[in-house]
């Protein structure tokens, strides 16, 4: 027992010391934050002065060069992308291209081949604002970073640079992502200007796997280029379900007359997904010559396809809107309760239910449908 | 007496094992959440979240917001929801048979419409009366039901919630207007997430106007402050530990994300659980390792929401004893995990020290407070021994809050001013005297019910975010109680 007492007593001498080294550290904490809060204020202020001066043309930009060397990393990040957001133009690239001989991008080349990766991520961050074609070898490697932040912090470099090596390596990281987490390297593609369409039409004409083609159908759906039509209806037989769900999705964003017809053969589909998908396309279309078709698969055994037919004949205006009064009870109870619940909606309600394609109906198929 | 005092000695034994066993696990987790504090804050600090929200990238998000007679504060809550930064959410109010005129409240407010209940009941719950949507607030639906407690009006709104993701908000929980997109960044990040939990605190003594944090602080009153290193420890080191050790078994219900498919695949919450979040993920990891899937279910330390918490003794009284008998009732309906391999982490480590280090803890720490007594009655025990083993229990405790305090004003420094951080000290120095052993008393209250079977949830008595000024510590009553 004595030695017990002995053990604890240690024990306990050990741990009041820890508890007042802990309050010791948290008093110089506290000191050096308030410290450093007062520089970074400073800084800051100094770099944004700098910064209005150069936009009213006081200076050529000479004195915010200076300040960028002489403040923080972060405090400068901060500040690029604050003028980023809110100017642009050739006066700016002008001036992101001085940058480039300040100590502060040797900083940033350094940090993107730090061994830690938020040094790395940080270096992702600064060229998304000032990268030039010179860096691309850089941001190969930065966009095949082994941490997923990097990567995604990489790719919005797209915005300012055109590279096909580039486009392949998000295209990359779009096919190892689930579905929820794809759509961010998508959006960045479908937004990046002057970017080269071949690299699609080329894998488009001949994809590796049904998953490669599910993500370029996606993509072609948010680019919106008329040309690439064709390669999406080549693939409306597709053996893979979730395949003609994307033709169904993508040919919503091609108001054309084949993309109508092949959506108009896309609701006699098999598989309840790729109907609603398709009810959904038609109704993004807006043709009224298909108000008989959305009026039979109002009557389709699945709900959502019941919903998604009722918001099309909504959006068709009044063709649809007597399709949907005309629906009677003793006929089919499912398909008039499902067109007086879209009927009763209000025009705000039906443009959010049916906005952009929000509902993964491959998603959805994992949970047991409902009549 | 020999015998006695041999049993008792024995006793004593037991209970020091333990605690040292316990206390070495706590150990890990702190050093655990050392490296996972630690990237997070790195995250933070270095990931533009503008490129998120100027984006649609993020998966469209539905807030399932459940509420039981919150006339006071329904309408700035929602429209606090409404108005999260977000690129793409719908929020599903569900009126859960309120005695009140919540309904009435959200109908005036938000110029509500009947439309006819198409949606579709893929998990059963009590009646719904009627589906309503808003002129005002397209992205609004509001679900009238029969009270069937908060777990089946959650349920309701998975039942109505259209979009893959669902975050769970208690309709007295102020969320940050950029949390949202914080918890949801992690889906993008990582691929393999299936629920995430963000940082709840306590909104006693800050200042709130309109269902918005306008400034953070302690409260003025000892009951509620003293609970602030509390959650402190349990957010800053207790769950990004678990996220460390590849088990987190609790996404807060008033402020977590979820797939929803996985919520649909495993039937929506329990209605017969108290403590229906814990229950949620528990089942959700066996779903996850049944079918072998990677998966992880993480907590996100950033995202932060703000809830009240209890005032008084009663119904903290009441909190806690319903969070124990919830815990007991969870660990006992999945005792088939415990140390059962093919649940991997979770049943090798998770469920064991939930079961024996979570649920057991009162009752052995009230026996080792009963054997003390008795090993000094009886001389088994040196009495300097037991003043030291006190001192060093008491001490641990106290060095956790501490170091919870540290972890805070090293990362995210919510509590800027020198008072307010100062009475932070002061409870975690404070808390082990009286309130941990209250707290026991409450636990263990609670395990002796859950084992009687006791399934209600009991008033729970709130002052509410509403009125102007708001400086919340008044005595003023929105009366929240969720009886299932």
């Amino acid at each position: 027992m004595r030695v017990s007492t002995f053990v604890l007593g240690l024990f306990a001498i050990g741990q009041a010391a820890f508890v007042v080294l802990l309050l010791v550290t948290l008093i110089i904490a506290r000191t050096f934050r308030a410290w450093h809060r007062a520089r970074t204020r400073r800084e800051t202020e100094e770099l944004l002065r700098a910064a209005h001066r150069w936009l009213l043309r006081k200076d050529g930009g000479q004195g915010f060069l200076d300040a960028v060397d002489a403040a923080d990393f972060e405090v400068v990040m901060e500040t690029l992308q604050r003028l980023n957001s809110q100017v642009a133009g050739d006066r700016l690239e002008f001036l992101l291209s001085d940058l480039r001989d300040t100590a502060w991008f040797s900083r940033v080349r350094t940090r993107a081949t730090s061994r830690l990766w938020w040094r790395r991520l940080a270096a992702a961050n600064a060229f998304v604002i000032v990268a030039m074609p010179e860096d691309l070898r850089v941001l190969e490697t930065l966009i095949t970073d082994p941490n997923r932040m990097v990567r995604l912090a990489t790719v919005a470099v797209l915005k300012r640079l055109q590279s096909p090596r580039l486009v392949e390596r998000t295209l990359k990281l779009a096919e190892a992502s689930r579905s929820v987490a794809r759509r961010y390297p998508l959006e960045v593609l479908a937004t990046a200007p002057g970017f080269d369409l071949r690299i699609i039409a080329e894998r488009l004409a001949t994809p590796r796997d049904p998953k490669e083609l599910r993500i370029l159908l996606d993509l072609v759906g948010e680019l919106g280029v008329p040309s690439f039509l064709d390669y999406v209806l080549a693939h409306a037989d597709s053996p893979d379900l979730e395949v003609r769900i994307a033709v169904a999705r993508t040919l919503g964003q091609f108001p054309h007359p084949s993309s109508n017809a092949t959506l108009l053969s896309l609701i006699e589909d098999p598989d309840w997904q790729v109907r609603a998908q398709a009810a959904a396309g038609i109704g993004a279309i807006g043709d009224c010559g298909t108000a008989a078709a959305l009026d039979r698969m109002l009557r389709d055994p699945s709900w959502w396809v019941r919903l998604r037919s009722a918001l099309a004949l909504r959006r068709l205006g009044d063709v649809g809107l007597r399709v949907l009064r005309d629906v009677r009870a003793d006929e089919d109870r499912y398909a008039h309760e499902m067109a007086q619940y879209v009927l009763r909606l209000d025009d705000a309600a039906v443009a959010e239910y049916s906005g952009p394609s929000v509902v993964d109906f491959t998603e959805v198929a994992m949970a047991p449908q409902a009549a | 007496m020999e015998p006695l005092t041999r049993i008792v000695g024995a006793g004593d034994e037991l209970i020091i094992v333990y605690f040292i066993i316990l206390n070495s696990f706590y150990a890990l987790l702190i050093l655990l959440s050392i490296p996972e504090l630690w990237n997070h804050w790195k995250i933070t600090h270095s990931d533009n979240i503008t490129r998120y929200i100027s984006s649609e990238a993020l998966p469209p998000i539905s807030v399932l917001v459940p509420a039981y007679n919150m006339e006071a504060g329904i309408v700035d809550s929602v429209r606090a929801q409404l108005a999260l930064q977000y690129p793409l959410h719908e929020v599903i109010v569900v009126n859960d048979g309120s005695r009140d005129v919540t309904l009435a409240c959200l109908h005036e407010a938000f110029d509500l419409y009947e439309v006819p209940p198409a949606i579709p009941q893929r998990i059963d719950t009590a009646p719904v009366h009627a589906y309503y949507r808003s002129r005002r607030a397209p992205t609004l639906l509001l679900i009238d039901k029969d009270n069937g407690g908060k777990a089946d009006a959650l349920n309701a709104a998975i039942n109505a919630a259209r979009y893959p993701l669902v975050v769970a908000v208690d309709a007295d929980t102020i969320m940050m207007p950029d949390a949202l997109i914080r918890l949801a960044r992690t889906f993008v990040i990582d691929s393999q997430i299936v629920a995430a939990g963000g940082t709840i605190r306590v909104a006693n003594g800050c200042e709130i106007k309109r269902a918005r944090l306008t400034r953070p602080g302690l409260s003025k009153r000892f009951l509620a402050a003293v609970q602030v290193p509390e959650y402190l420890r349990a957010f800053l080191f207790g769950r990004l530990g678990w996220n460390r050790l590849g088990g987190n078994l609790i996404v807060s219900g008033a402020f977590g994300l979820f797939q929803r498919k996985y919520l649909l695949r495993i039937g929506g919450y329990s209605t017969g659980n108290v403590v229906e979040d814990l229950d949620l993920v528990v089942r959700l990891h066996k779903l996850m390792q049944e079918r072998g899937k990677d998966y992880r279910v993480t907590f996100i330390p950033d995202p932060l929401a703000w809830t009240e918490v209890p005032s008084d003794l009663r119904t903290l009284g009441r909190q806690r004893e319903r969070w124990h008998r919830g815990l007991v009732r969870t660990m006992l309906s999945h005792w088939r995990m415990l140390f059962n391999p093919r649940y991997g982490r979770i049943g090798l480590i998770t469920i064991p020290f939930f079961f024996f280090g979570e649920m057991l803890a009162p009752v052995v720490e009230v026996i080792g407070y009963l054997l003390t007594a008795a090993g000094l009655w009886t001389g088994a025990l040196d009495v300097h021994f037991a003043l030291l083993f006190l001192a060093v229990a008491l001490g641990y405790q106290m060095m956790l809050s501490i170091w919870a305090v540290i972890l805070e004003e090293a990362t995210f420094r919510v509590y800027e001013r020198p008072r307010d951080f100062a009475r932070l000290l002061l409870y975690a120095f404070l808390e082990p005297f009286g309130y941990r052993q209250l707290t026991v008393l409450w636990r263990l209250r609670g395990f002796f019910n859950a084992l009687r079977g006791l399934t209600h949830w009991g008033e729970m008595r709130r002052h509410g975010f509403s009125s102007p000024g708001d400086a919340r510590d008044q005595t003023s009553d929105s009366g929240r109680s969720a009886a299932a």
